[in-house]
């Protein structure tokens, strides 16, 4: 059994063999019955908030006809796997219609493929980035023995001068 | 008019006065299909009823008349 995350549609129905008196709607009553004010408030809070009727399932064999609504709005189903959803209407001929709506999700390969294109370009980006700290190191190494050489020369001037 | 046909009208007259009814487009349909008097559409829609909840004719007629109070 799924989680009912749904209002109960069926709460104003009448159900096949349950007493027509029970709600309210006995024909052999002479007198026409008049709807309460909690009724009349309830019908009116009930077109006022439109409800999605329905509840999750594990499999469409799950679903049965008394739990599609007939109020002429398609219940839906949604299966707990997340793979589909099935929306079941009355029709006016009696009939249930059913409707599969089914995930658009990419197959496994398409992402694989994407990953793999941006792994290449990861692995480019990080070449030219060691080149660089490559040229960079280089560089580093060298400043050091010119600057001794400047550095040398000037004490070199220095001593001429103080000659 | 008959004692049934009677009954079939005080019927109809209260399924339309009911909001349940008035506001659904579907039991509008069956209330047009019982006032149309078209006994054939009516039957067709009765069995595909039946088929769709997974009853035979015999159980559905038991069971409307448990519902409408009617003696069987």
């Amino acid at each position: 059994m799924g989680i009912n995350t749904y209002a109960n549609p069926f709460s104003m129905q009448a159900p096949f063999g349950q007493p027509a008196a029970q709600y309210g709607m006995n024909p052999m009553q002479t007198q026409p019955m008049m709807p309460t004010v909690a009724a009349q408030a309830a019908s009116q809070a009930q077109l006022a908030q439109p409800q999605l009727m329905g509840r999750y399932v594990s499999s469409a064999d799950e679903i049965t006809p008394q739990e599609v609504s007939m109020s002429s709005s398609p219940s839906l189903f949604p299966l707990a796997d997340g793979s589909a959803i099935i929306a079941k209407q009355w029709a006016n001929d009696g009939t249930i219609k059913t409707v599969r709506y089914s995930a658009d999700v990419p197959d496994d390969g398409a992402v694989d493929a994407a990953a793999s294109v941006s792994l290449m370009d990861v692995m480019d980006a990080l070449s030219d980035m060691q080149d660089a700290i490559d040229s960079l190191k280089k560089s580093v190494d060298k400043k050091p023995a010119t600057a001794a050489k400047r550095a040398a020369a000037k004490k070199e001037a220095t001593e001429d001068d103080s000659d | 008019m008959t004692p049934i046909n009677q009954l079939v009208s005080q019927a109809l007259e209260q399924l339309k006065s009911s909001p349940n009814v008035s506001n659904n487009p579907m039991a509008q349909g069956m209330v047009d299909l019982i006032e149309s008097g078209d006994s054939a559409r009516g039957e067709q829609m009765a069995k595909n009823l039946c088929e769709s909840m997974g009853l035979t004719q015999d159980e559905a007629l038991k069971q409307a008349k448990a519902f409408f109070g009617i003696p069987s």
